[in-house]
């Protein structure tokens, strides 16, 4: 193993009750969810009988949101301590009197909390391949859903890594990443729906427009929303979203990027900034 | 190695060793024989399947120490290196750093207490808020013959047969009396005039047992140089 945080992050979380408890609690969670979907499937009239593949795309619909609920609020948890509690520990500066990088260091890190968030995602595909199995979803798009989930979660952690390298304390660090999040995940789409009181009348170009703006501005980077383009027709029966799925979802790729590329330099920062904590 | 030490609690002792080896990019092989030769030289053996949290101070000391030897570093820089520690782990610590300065590192060690650098280090600095202070008029570093050379401030201790008579022939200002004993405290400008001086009393035919000059500890050179110049 070339990275020696990433080995040494694995040892310790291995050997730590927390792993096993989370990874229990997010399969029994993952279950009763997949539940919901199965049994108001099954509960139709002998007059539309119950499709198989209406099951399989109910399951998988229902896995992949849960799955990428109980993400965006696990990977950013994962990390959000990784640099303030070596700062705690004063564990830094001895990292750091080795030939090791503060980058090094930080991706270690993160190499590790993707690792858990694989991890996690690996105890789901259970789940996911239910919808394989009773025909109404194609191994293309399981693959696609689990993408995007892992983006969101790489993306998500990072940001919580940055926190965590520029907030000194552990517990600034959970509040501060936990602030954030809330603020992009449910803030800034309302703020975003209570816009379209704003909407031009009248002139449909610029109605597009603004809709445009509004969709790319507050709601494209959300790390629901590529599932949802994805999705739609799944999602929507047929009735799809105004908006071309792959120029969206590529867009909030680009974004959690940037994103990301950001916060890992906050964290490269913090990391270096030890040597000079008082 | 800083002090507070900032070790991992939640890992072993040996991988905590395979940890640091790894970071400081050694070979499989390098590794195994710097980590054997930490362990034979620190006594780590039989702390290595333990948590590095359930070590005593003196051994997580130790542990944090093996780095060291792992890097296989020219200079070591210490930080209060024996804070903490009781007088047994404390003297164990202090003969690990001077193992390697035996080896030919250079050992830097800053520490407040005072005594134990003095019987330590060879060559001692003052630094008060972040600046050397100078310990004389144009030396700023000093070793340990200074305090009984250098920075000698003209007085002896000599031990006569009676020491009001060595008073009353040498003269009140040269001779100060130590209450209940025969020991006097002999003022003079420098050596020579001392070494007269206990002739003198020989000659006059009082017995002179002992005589040395009087040493500076560490402690006071240090309390004299941070002390406000007038």
């Amino acid at each position: 193993m070339k990275n020696p945080l990433l080995w040494l992050e694995l040892r310790i979380r291995i050997r730590e009750r927390k792993l096993w408890v989370i990874s229990f609690l997010y399969l029994v969670c993952l279950l009763g969810m997949s539940f919901v979907p199965l049994v108001s499937t099954m509960d139709r009239p002998y007059s539309s009988p119950t499709q198989p593949a209406d099951v399989g795309i109910a399951i998988f619909a229902t896995s992949i949101f849960t799955l990428m609920a109980l993400l965006l609020i696990i990977s950013p948890l994962s990390s959000a301590a990784a640099i303030s509690q070596e700062r705690e520990q004063r564990t830094l500066p001895g990292l750091l009197n080795t030939p090791l990088s503060a980058a090094q260091i930080a991706f270690g890190k993160l190499l590790a909390t993707w690792v858990f968030i694989l991890w996690l995602i690996a105890l789901s595909c259970p789940f996911l391949f239910l919808g394989m199995i009773w025909c109404g979803i194609s191994w293309w798009e399981v693959l696609s859903a689990v993408g995007i989930i892992f983006a969101a979660g790489m993306v998500t952690s990072t940001i919580a890594l940055g926190l965590s390298g520029y907030f000194k304390r552990t517990l600034t660090s959970y509040l501060g990443t936990g602030t954030i999040f809330f603020l992009w995940f449910i803030v800034w789409p309302i703020i975003g729906a209570l816009m379209s009181s704003l909407q031009p009348r009248g002139d449909k170009a610029a109605q597009a427009r603004f809709v445009d703006f509004q969709f790319y501005t507050f709601w494209a980077h959300h790390p629901v929303a590529p599932l949802m383009l994805a999705f739609q027709k799944e999602l929507f029966e047929g009735e799809a979203l105004p908006f071309k799925a792959t120029t969206a979802v590529l867009f909030a790729f680009i974004i959690w990027l940037v994103l990301g590329l950001i916060f890992f330099v906050v964290a490269c920062r913090g990391i270096r900034r030890a040597l000079t904590d008082k | 190695m800083p002090d507070p030490l900032g070790v991992y609690n939640d890992i072993m002792a040996a991988e905590y060793l395979e940890f640091f080896a790894m970071a400081f990019g050694l070979s499989r092989e390098v590794s195994r024989m710097r980590r054997q030769l930490a362990i034979d030289r620190l006594g780590l053996a039989p702390w290595l399947d333990h948590e590095v949290e359930t070590l005593s101070a003196g051994w997580q000391r130790r542990l944090a120490l093996s780095r060291v030897l792992l890097a296989n570093t020219p200079i070591v820089l210490l930080d209060e290196p024996a804070a903490g520690l009781d007088v047994s782990a404390r003297s164990d610590l202090l003969k690990i750093v001077r193992g390697f300065a035996a080896e030919g590192r250079t050992v830097v060690v800053t520490s407040h207490i005072l005594p134990e650098l003095e019987e330590l280090a060879d060559r001692f600095g003052i630094i008060q808020k972040g600046k050397w202070v100078p310990a004389s008029k144009d030396r700023i570093f000093f070793n340990r013959d200074d305090l009984t050379g250098a920075f000698q401030k003209g007085a002896w201790w000599l031990e006569c047969s009676d020491s009001e008579a060595a008073r009353l022939l040498l003269g009140e200002d040269k001779v100060q009396l130590s209450p209940g004993s025969n020991r006097v405290r002999l003022l003079a400008q420098n050596r020579e005039e001392a070494a007269e001086q206990v002739a003198r009393l020989v000659r006059a035919g009082h017995k002179v047992y002992h005589f040395e000059a009087e040493t500076l500890t560490l402690a006071e050179v240090t309390r004299e140089a941070l002390e406000p110049k007038t």
